[in-house]
């Protein structure tokens, strides 16, 4: 099994599984639509599609307020109505792994900013996703770094966007945690409002990843981004979104996609590469479906869209509340989203969605719970 | 226009009316005993049929204009295509050839056929097991007479070529002859010019019965009925029995909400008079001209013990006439003896719940320690005045995207000289630390300020829009300037300086006569409701889309109706209280008109 | 592996001939099956008007609207009494099932609201970076082995507190019985995809559990008409249905800032917060003991501070320190553990603590859960004596 493309066999159960890993899932016409297609133009309209897609997130974004519950609601329903799937399963992915949530951020509209930044990267550039992660007050409020005074660096910060951001850990040195410290003094978060306090920044010089120079935290993003730890953490990750969460593939399998993905930085051609792969066709059923996953992917299936401000509260209670992940480490997934309590929750979830439409899989099902 | 509008108010009461009664009904039917006996009547001649009604009849609906009726379901505006019952209009071939064979047998067109047979009223039943009965007199017993067999003939014809053997039925009860037609769902029978329709054969025997027996079992004979139709004025009668009203008093849903504070203050009362020891309800129906009212008497007095709060203890005091302010939304004025409901917070809502203790805290601070219930609820008298009015945005300052109602509240201070002293201080605390939490947050604060205003100094918080970018979309707060005035022996609390100004201007008229017995009143003029509504379409209608995830057209269309009805029910105004000490309540609509003048509630 | 009841009981009889030692590891093992009741007591509880020194002068003197007197008070002692409100807990406590740890608190509490709560959730006080909670970290403890297991709910209508915040576990919520109810499901043979197979074998365990749960509920029980003795009622339904639950948590006093925050006009609602959590844990009691299932269970109230010992003027008293923890079940040594605070010597105009917080989890989770209490709390802590041997 490799990354080469899959090409044979192109049948309903194969396209299917396309659909339900990249896109929540289909519609009966787009399931035709796909047969008749071949994968190859299936997957690139998955990655590009003909829609005006900045028209419908810009009219989305019109919509949300600076509630919480109703952020939520919103994003549910941009994510049952938008013409770009993809990119909200990326926007998630990317939400997952920074796992910025609102019970330490406190703040609605930093969120919303936050996952609106996560929303216009997500398929684009590493180097221009972190380059707006190294700026956004979210971020900091998050991960312990509100205060960043040249007279006390703070590290905890700093081990922070090192480990779980970033190279992850064992992969830095303790001179990247001073020195990624001293880069970020002088940018604060203080009473609502991110502060950039020119005075209070250290500006010698740092070595960060064996580099030295005046570094501030663009540079940071900048240098981490190009690291070859991140690239395979990244691939890795996206080889648990998109593929299996069952087995961790080796590294020779990672390699490969780890140095082109090192090399351009390019988020959606890697996911492509992926999504083309036999790998991938030759997965299905070894991931658990998220519960916005599980939700979302019958709405759109039915082509249908529910009130999604209690969508919000009870996919929150099956583990999975949007704009709240439950720490910095995001939400684990896989075998974590089915417990005994939480496949009672999750059934009767399916089953009232579908209610008496007629819908091609049993939703009752074990295998229903699965991608 | 206007008169087919007064009739599609008559037939959607009329049904809501029968849904509601049915939904009552209905519930109880399924506890299997008759717990109720609701009987309603619309305006029109009403012919008396209940000397053919069974008594065990749970509801019965007495229509005596049941030809105006017809006429407005046969108007296009119901059955043309673009209708809003279009959709439930049988389509299928079949029933068209029958339609039109009958008219020619009957030589007559399908709605004048529903003209005749409902002419002089038709009294609708529903009894036990879910069994309904109608009794209809038509033009004349020759129609029905035909009409009948023209249906059984074809009907006849009809089941022998499907062999349906069963399917038509003719036999005899007390001398009168019954039919079905389709095979036992449907019993009809012909006494004279009157029609008799039932679901069940029993309770068609039981008509029959009443009818032979000259009205022996029916509810003519009820005297209870009968007294209920009489203290009603013969209009209409709804009597409640105790299972059902203390399943109508009962509050739905979770337990927590019925301890909510507002709640109990405003509804205590009524809820505790449904559960009292009431004979009857009487609901009358009454359409004259544009005014459309509709009149709920009980039986009952008005309860004493922890409720007693709501009820005026003097027997000519009552809540006061409604404040007059430009652009007036809505009002509402209210007797309630806040020191009695707080002091009787144990009983009333004793959740203590996080809300109500912050609520406390903060009382406890602006009125730096004084006892709630003695010093400050005790400190203003029950008449209690609520005011919305639309806004006119000053030029000067800008207009904020959402636009949000200025609102009041007006209390009359038993000692105005001490409590006007009190009550600013504990309004400048609130704002100082609303100010103060508002800095915590970097949120822009607001400046406390005085103004003179027709002889009277008030206070009052308002935001500086200097830094704002676009003084034609201003954010939310802008809608508010807080402000306290003291106008004599009133207190009034505002969110706007306009609504302050305009409510001195409103105080200073002299001191309203109280409206009898009445312990809230409240008023809505409908076309400004409308007009605030699609100011803020946007907002709400993709708040809808949300809660209820539809599409962007339905939440519009749904939206859309909610402010034409609101334009078309014009001014409507709701008058509860206790006048000749019963119970009672008024709901009256002014359609597409302006503000009626305020009156005393009307005795039954 | 979870004991049956019959095991724990037949282990429990055997104990009582085995000397004391012996039985304290006994304790420790039949912790298997011990099931933790947290009470999250919102807001600050006043300890001072819960077990009142109705002797002590300095009392008197501090306290004008709220003091209670010698004949008001359900005397504990000649010194303490609880207050009049909780004559259900009196019934408790005099029958041996409930006990007071007096003096509980921390050092260098903020005193703020969600500051304080934070500390005794996370039991990391100052840390403004700890991810987890303390009931999250066990959560994730115990389903480290099996990730279906659901070793822990929440019974309240209210958000998930800090206390349940956990890395990988799921915590469920159950709001009413029927939350639990699943149709039956039947087991499958083995698939060839494990992953599936978890999902099927999970669904029957889920079946399974949802009858007994039917079952367990289908006894009245007699519980007054309270939310929080509801809860308490779907918690003893629950623990009866023996589905491996081990911590079940609850709140009184309205989620948010809290209920027992009284700053102002605190006579009344204290006593009215005070009658709700006595009748409930009471019944709670009484239900338990119906089937014998008081024995394996222990209820404990956390509060984020107690409250100042002077009123403020308002009718009402501030943020404080020490305050005492609530504890009932049947394997308790009854009575009150600790001093009462020394009321001359106060810690900023409140109470001091003599036992940290930390004590008494670290007591419960070696003791009463069986858990590794250093590896939860980040070091040890001297367990405190509240379970009879």
């Amino acid at each position: 099994m490799t990354w080469t493309p899959h090409q044979q066999p192109w049948d309903r159960t194969h396209a299917a599984h396309l659909f339900r890993r990249v896109a929540f899932g289909a519609n009966a016409t787009e399931l035709e639509r796909a047969l008749a297609d071949g994968p190859a133009k299936t997957i690139y309209r998955l990655l590009k599609p003909a829609a005006d897609v900045a028209a419908f997130n810009r009219e989305m974004d019109a919509c949300e307020t600076l509630s919480l519950p109703e952020l939520r609601g919103w994003w549910l329903r941009r994510m049952m109505l938008t013409p770009h799937p993809l990119l909200e399963k990326m926007t998630l992915f990317w939400h997952g792994w920074f796992g910025v949530g609102h019970n330490r951020v406190n703040h609605a509209g930093f969120m919303r900013d936050h996952i609106r930044a996560l929303r216009a990267h997500a398929l684009g550039k590493l180097d221009a996703l972190l380059g707006a992660i190294v700026h956004d007050p979210a971020v900091f409020l998050a991960a312990g770094g509100a205060n960043n005074p040249k007279a006390l660096p703070n590290e905890y910060f700093a081990r922070q966007l090192l480990a779980r951001y970033t190279v992850g850990t064992g992969q830095f040195s303790p001179r990247d945690v001073t020195d990624t410290a001293r880069a970020f003094t002088g940018y604060h978060v203080r009473g609502g409002k991110w502060r950039d306090v020119p005075t209070d920044h250290d500006a010698g010089p740092k070595t960060i990843f064996g580099q030295t120079g005046t570094w501030t935290p663009a540079d940071f993003a900048r240098l981490a981004a190009k690291q070859p730890a991140l690239a395979r953490r990244v691939v890795r990750a996206l080889y648990r979104q998109f593929i299996s969460e069952e087995q961790e593939p080796s590294n020779d399998v990672i390699e490969p996609l780890a140095r082109s993905f090192a090399a351009d930085l390019d988020i959606g051609k890697l996911v492509a590469t992926m999504l083309r792969s036999q790998i991938f066709f030759a997965s299905p059923a070894q991931r658990v479906k998220s519960p916005v996953e599980l939700a979302v992917g019958i709405c759109r299936t039915l082509g249908v869209t529910v009130p999604t401000l209690p969508l919000g509260a009870e996919l929150a209670e099956l583990g999975q509340n949007l704009y709240q992940p439950p720490t910095l480490k995001g939400w684990p997934g896989g075998r974590a989203w089915i417990n005994h309590a939480t496949i009672v929750g999750r059934t009767k979830l399916a089953t009232r969605l579908v209610g008496n439409k007629k819908f091609p899989a049993d939703p009752a099902s074990p295998e229903f719970q699965l991608a | 226009m206007i008169r087919s509008g007064s009739r599609l108010i008559v037939i959607l009461l009329a049904v809501a009316v029968v849904e509601l009664c049915l939904f009552g009904v209905i519930k109880l039917a399924k506890q299997r005993r008759p717990h109720a006996r609701i009987f309603v009547s619309t305006p029109g001649k009403t012919v008396p049929f209940d000397d053919w009604i069974p008594e065990q009849a749970l509801a019965v609906l007495e229509v005596g204009g049941a030809d105006k009726i017809v006429e407005l379901a046969f108007d296009p505006a119901f059955t043309g295509e673009k209708s809003f019952w279009s959709q439930w209009k049988p389509s299928a071939l079949g029933w068209t050839l029958f339609r039109r064979n009958l008219e020619k047998e009957m030589g007559c067109d399908y709605p004048t056929m529903w003209h005749r047979l409902v002419q002089d009223g038709v009294t609708v039943a529903s009894g036990p097991n879910n069994s309904f009965v109608a009794v209809a007199q038509a033009s004349d017993a020759e129609f029905l007479k035909k009409l009948n067999n023209v249906l059984v003939t074809v009907t006849r014809k009809d089941a022998a070529k499907k062999s349906e053997t069963n399917r038509v039925v003719e036999a005899t009860h007390r001398d009168v002859t019954y039919w079905t037609i389709s095979g036992g769902t449907e019993y009809h029978a012909i006494i004279g010019n009157r029609v008799v329709l039932a679901n069940k054969l029993d309770a068609l025997k039981a008509v029959l019965d009443c009818q032979a027996d000259a009205g022996a079992g029916s509810l003519a004979k009820r005297a209870d009925y009968q007294a209920a139709k009489r203290a009603a004025g013969g209009v209409a009668t709804l009597r409640v029995s105790p299972e059902l009203r203390q399943f109508l008093a009962k509050p739905k849903g979770d337990a927590a909400k019925e301890q909510n504070p507002l709640a109990v203050l405003l509804l205590a009362g009524y809820t505790e008079a449904l559960k009292a020891d009431t004979g009857w309800l009487a609901l009358n129906a009454d359409l004259q001209g544009q005014a459309l009212s509709l009149r709920v008497a009980a039986d009952c007095a008005k309860p004493k013990g922890t409720t007693a709060f709501s009820w005026p203890t003097q027997s000519d005091d009552g809540a006061w006439p409604n404040l007059d302010v430009p652009r007036k939304i809505a009002a509402l004025s209210l007797y309630r003896n806040l020191h009695d409901f707080y002091a009787g917070k144990d009983a009333l809502f004793p959740e203590r719940t996080s809300q109500l203790i912050f609520f406390e805290n903060m009382m406890g601070i602006w009125f730096t320690g004084r006892d709630l219930t003695e010093e400050v609820m005790g400190a203003v008298d029950p008449h209690i005045r609520v005011v919305v009015a639309a806004q006119q945005y000053d030029s000067a300052i800008g207009t904020p995207v959402v636009k949000i109602p200025a609102f009041a509240i007006v209390f009359r201070m038993k000692n105005p000289k001490r409590f006007a002293r009190i009550s600013e201080e504990a309004w400048q605390k609130a704002f100082g630390l609303v100010n103060v939490t508002r800095g915590q947050k970097a949120e822009a604060g607001l400046i406390l300020d005085r103004k003179d205003h027709a002889g009277i100094r008030y206070t009052f918080a308002a935001f500086s829009p200097d830094d704002e970018p676009d003084h034609s979309k201003l954010d939310a707060r802008f809608n508010y300037s807080p402000s306290i005035a003291h106008v004599g022996e009133y207190l009034v609390f505002s969110s706007t300086q306009q609504l302050t100004e305009d409510l001195i201007a409103a105080l200073r008229k002299p001191a309203p006569a109280p409206l009898d017995g009445v312990n809230a009143l409240l008023e809505i003029d409908g076309a400004r409701l409308a007009e605030i509504l699609d100011i803020n379409r946007e907002p709400i209608i993709r708040g809808n889309m949300l809660k209820n995830g539809q599409d962007r057209a339905a939440a519009e269309a749904g939206f859309n109706n909610y402010v034409n009805i609101a334009r078309f029910l014009g001014h409507a105004s709701l008058n509860l209280g206790a006048p000749d000490g019963k119970v009672a309540g008024e709901l009256t609509f002014n359609l597409h008109g302006p503000a009626r003048k305020q009156t005393a509630m009307l005795k039954p | 592996m979870n004991l049956t009841r019959r095991d724990f009981l037949r282990a429990s009889a055997f104990a009582a001939f085995v000397p004391s030692v012996l039985c304290r590891a006994a304790l420790a093992a039949g912790a298997g099956h011990n099931v933790l009741v947290v009470v999250q007591l919102s807001g600050g509880n006043d300890g001072l008007n819960c077990v009142v020194p109705y002797t002590d002068d300095e009392y008197a003197k501090h306290r004008n609207t709220l003091r209670l007197t010698a004949r008001e008070v359900l005397k504990i002692n000649d010194q303490l009494g609880f207050h009049p409100a909780m004559t259900e807990w009196k019934r408790l406590y005099d029958q041996g099932l409930a006990s007071v740890v007096q003096g509980v608190g921390y050092p260098k509490s903020s005193r703020g609201h969600p500051e304080a709560a934070r500390d005794w959730q996370t039991a990391r006080p100052g840390d403004t970076n700890w991810p987890t909670g303390w009931v999250g970290q066990i959560a994730d403890q115990l389903s480290a082995r099996n990730s279906a297991a659901v070793p822990i709910a929440l019974i309240t209508p209210f958000t998930h507190p800090v206390a349940l915040t956990a890395e990988r576990a799921i915590i469920p919520s159950v709001h009413k019985i029927e939350d639990a109810v699943v149709p039956a499901s039947a087991p499958r043979q083995a698939s060839g995809n494990s992953l599936l197979d978890y999902v099927c074998a999970t669904s029957v365990v889920a079946s399974e559990h949802s009858r007994a749960i039917q079952a367990a509920a289908s006894r009245a029980g007699k519980y007054p008409e309270t939310p929080f003795a509801r809860g308490l009622h779907i918690a003893a339904n629950l623990i009866r249905a023996d589905v491996g639950l081990r911590i079940l948590y609850l709140e009184l006093g309205g989620g948010d800032i809290g209920g027992f925050d009284n700053h102002a006009g605190q006579k009344d609602n204290h006593a009215a917060l005070l009658r709700q959590f006595a009748g409930g844990v009471a019944a709670f009691m009484d239900d338990l003991r119906c089937d014998g299932l008081a024995e394996q269970v222990l209820l404990m109230t956390i509060s984020e501070f107690g409250r100042t010992l002077a009123e403020n003027g308002r009718r009402g008293t501030d943020h404080g320190a020490a305050a005492p923890v609530f504890m009932a079940g049947g394997r308790l040594k009854p009575g009150l553990i600790g001093a009462h605070p020394d009321l001359r010597s106060l810690d900023n105009g409140a109470p001091r603590h003599h036992t940290d917080f930390r004590q008494v989890y670290a007591t419960v989770f070696e003791r009463w859960l069986g858990l590794d209490s250093p590896a939860i709390l980040g070091e040890k802590f001297e367990t405190v004596d509240l379970f009879r041997s």
